[in-house]
């Protein structure tokens, strides 16, 4: 094992040694704009088995790479119009875009369904190693699975055992890196972007969350809840419910209303057209108003529902079949967070929660 | 004016906007002298107005016409003759039960009269108790027994109620999701039969094989009597489709009446069973049925069918007081004169559209 300082004169010796390792299989313990990570030739079988030995217990997780550029990716991978929108706009950057691979990867690489994880780190000295090396190079976390972040060379070391050291090639150690939240991890392979995995970096682009059963509903609730922190409370925070009957949107807002402390039992609106529940978020009182425009003769009604003490800060407002007045209630959106949500169901069992929030 | 509990015969104005309808009555004691409802009169012919549309708009430009058509249909005439003025203060729209509630405070203050707030849920679980002018009951009830069970069925409430007597009243369950009217409702639209749902269903049921789609029954065997009708709905909507993706239009069409009549099955199947699991378990000594629902002629048969075995006399009310009416909340309001239970402060009065029956009465 031969580690070696980073710094910045020294970058085009420290890539020859990396590649000499990668060639020979070997592993390469590198800095990326978000933690240590852990090089092997991604197409070499070798490579990969000893990489997947040294992160232990990795059971069926996909491995990530790292490539220099959009073009290098679509040798690799299938770029479809959701992930090319994302290569032009976001990368280089803390993303890992998942599209169909082309299957040109050691085993153990892929997902199980035959998915790839594609990096393009922010850091020049992993995009000049991989141009270098001419092939993508592994870019999961150097630490052991289950182990903490690496952002020091100690970090890493702490946790590995003598045998995982030896089958470190070379550290090229750049010091105490910025501590930097993981990459988000993005399924593109639907036409919507699906958030694997929340990182540092937040996607301005509606989103999908996929519930395999009713109760996944209460996961996506306590996500959006997360994402609005502050903002509940203070603003009115709005969320426009559009999906087809039996979609499940009086059910999202029982989970909401459960997340906001309400005790009655949140019933459909429709035939009252506007329930109002008590509830809090922390110890503030709120009022939850669940409204249904489904019965509503004309749009133009929602007028006759006292539209400005529904939408008074901070309340909570879930409307369903939103579009129907999405013009009339457009005057009293401007100072409130919304969040758009359509909810589309494949089958009896699955909904596909495709969310957005503005602001 | 003052006025005693102990007087003989209270004449009151009764009036319920809670939802769709405006709708006003006057009732002498148990017994109906008029119940005007704005969607099933011409108001526009007797008084002069408009259709009826949803809020409060709507209510308030049919609210003089209905109270002063009830006045004269009863025969009071004036609201020197009326006792007491009685509305609907919850549950139902916020707007709409604010025409009612305004107007009856209006009226109080403009007469000189009590005023008395009335559940809206109160007046569905006694609507069954109603007579006619004449003193004969609708429902066939000679001498109301309690302790009760009511089971109130409507577009907006599913619930089976406890009344110890009239005025205490504990809710034994309810719907957890979508009400049964809706249901029929939603159901009728993706049949495309339209709204409302309840009397279309129940018509081509009528000549269906109720047994050809066996349907869910969402909750039927959990020991509790709470209901939940969004799976059914669901499990329709999934059902009708894969029918109609099979059977092509035509085809589809010549199965309605069988799936009207399978879906019936199941929404009466699950309100009985639960309504006799309550009834077996809390023994009351009669079974009430109220809300929109209760119109429904399956409903009645098998509920008729199934408290015989339990040896209990049911009552339905007539399908004029099953669905949204002003007549039950003089009635409920007239138990309450009794009672004493007239506003203190009637002017300070304000909607609550989101009470239970459990909700303490309105002093």
């Amino acid at each position: 094992m031969q580690r070696v300082k980073l710094t910045k004169y020294n970058q085009k010796k420290v890539i020859a040694e990396a590649i000499t390792v990668l060639k020979e299989g070997g592993l390469v313990i590198y800095p990326t704009e978000t933690c240590y990570g852990i090089g092997a030739d991604s197409t070499n079988q070798e490579a990969i088995d000893k990489l997947l030995t040294y992160k232990t217990k990795r059971q069926d997780k996909p491995i990530s790479v790292a490539v220099t550029d959009a073009k290098m990716a679509a040798k690799y991978v299938h770029i479809n119009k959701t992930a090319k929108n994302i290569y032009d706009n976001f990368l280089p950057g803390p993303i890992t875009v998942v599209s169909k691979s082309k299957h040109k990867f050691a085993r153990g690489v892929e997902s199980s369904q035959g998915t790839q994880g594609i990096r393009i780190p922010d850091h020049s000295f992993v995009l000049n190693l991989v141009r270098a090396f001419k092939k993508p190079i592994t870019a999961t976390s150097a630490n052991a699975s289950y182990k903490k972040t690496p952002y020091t060379i100690n970090d890493i070391f702490s946790n590995l055992s003598t045998k995982q050291k030896k089958m470190v090639g070379l550290i090229i150690d750049a010091g105490r890196l910025p501590k930097r939240k993981p990459s988000t991890i993005v399924d593109t392979t639907l036409d919507t972007v699906h958030i694997l995995r929340e990182g540092g970096l937040d996607l301005p682009y509606p989103k999908l969350f996929i519930a395999h059963a009713l109760e996944d509903t209460e996961q996506f609730v306590e996500q959006l809840y997360e994402k609005l922190g502050t903002r509940l409370g203070k603003k009115t925070v709005v969320f426009l419910l559009q999906g087809d009957l039996g979609a499940g949107k009086t059910y999202f807002t029982k989970y909401l209303a459960k997340k906001l402390g309400v005790k009655d039992v949140v019933v459909s609106p429709t035939f009252t057209i506007c329930c109002e529940y008590k509830g809090r978020i922390g110890r503030k009182p709120i009022t939850l108003q669940h409204i249904d425009t489904y019965r509503l003769y004309a749009p133009s009604e929602i007028d006759a529902l006292q539209p400005k003490e529904i939408f008074r800060a901070p309340n909570v407002v879930v409307i369903e079949w939103a579009n129907k007045v999405s013009e009339y209630i457009e005057p009293y959106l401007r100072s409130a967070v919304v969040i758009k949500i359509r909810i589309a169901a494949p089958d009896e069992q699955t909904r596909h929660f495709e969310y957005e929030i503005e602001k | 004016m003052k006025l005693k509990s102990n007087m003989k015969t209270i004449t009151i104005l009764a009036i319920d906007t809670s939802c769709d309808d405006t709708s006003v009555a006057v009732t002498q004691n148990n017994r109906v002298l008029a119940n005007i409802v704005s969607s099933q009169i011409d108001v526009h012919k007797e008084w002069g107005g408009i259709v009826p549309q949803l809020a409060r708009r709507e209510h308030e430009k049919m609210i003089d016409g209905c109270i002063a058509v009830a006045l004269k249909r009863s025969g009071v005439k004036e609201m020197k003759n009326v006792h007491a003025i009685a509305v609907t203060y919850g549950p139902g729209l916020a707007p709409a039960l604010e025409v009612g509630v305004r107007k009856a405070k209006e009226l109080a203050q403009e007469f000189s009269l009590p005023l008395i707030a009335v559940n809206h849920m109160e007046g569905h679980t006694l609507s069954a108790l109603l007579k006619n002018r004449t003193g004969k009951s609708y429902s066939g009830i000679t001498k109301p027994q309690f302790p009760c069970i009511a089971l109130v069925v409507s577009g907006g409430h599913t619930e089976i109620v406890w009344a110890e007597k009239i005025g205490e009243y504990k809710l034994l369950g309810q719907t957890l999701d979508d009400a049964a009217g809706e249901a029929f409702d939603k159901v009728s639209r993706m049949l495309d039969l339209g709204y409302p749902g309840g009397p279309i269903i129940s018509k081509l049921a009528e000549g269906g094989d109720k047994h050809k789609y066996p349907l869910p029954r969402p909750m039927k065997d959990k020991p509790n009597f709470d209901f939940s009708f969004s799976g059914l709905k669901t499990a329709c909507l999934y059902n009708t489709n894969t029918l109609k993706k099979e059977l092509g239009a035509k085809k589809f069409a010549k199965i309605i009446p069988d799936y009207c009549a399978s879906f019936q099955e199941a929404v009466v199947d699950v309100l009985v069973s639960k309504t006799m699991r309550a009834a077996a378990q809390h023994k009351p000594k009669m079974i009430l049925l109220g809300g929109g629902v209760s119109a429904n002629s399956a409903l009645r048969k098998r509920l008729r069918t199934e408290a015989k075995k339990l040896n209990m006399p049911t009552y339905f009310p007539a399908p004029k007081f099953s669905t949204d009416n002003a007549a039950m909340i003089g009635l409920a309001a007239y138990y309450k004169f009794q009672r004493g239970e007239m506003l203190v402060q009637p002017q300070m009065l304000d909607r609550d559209p989101s009470i239970t029956i459990e909700t303490p009465t309105k002093i």
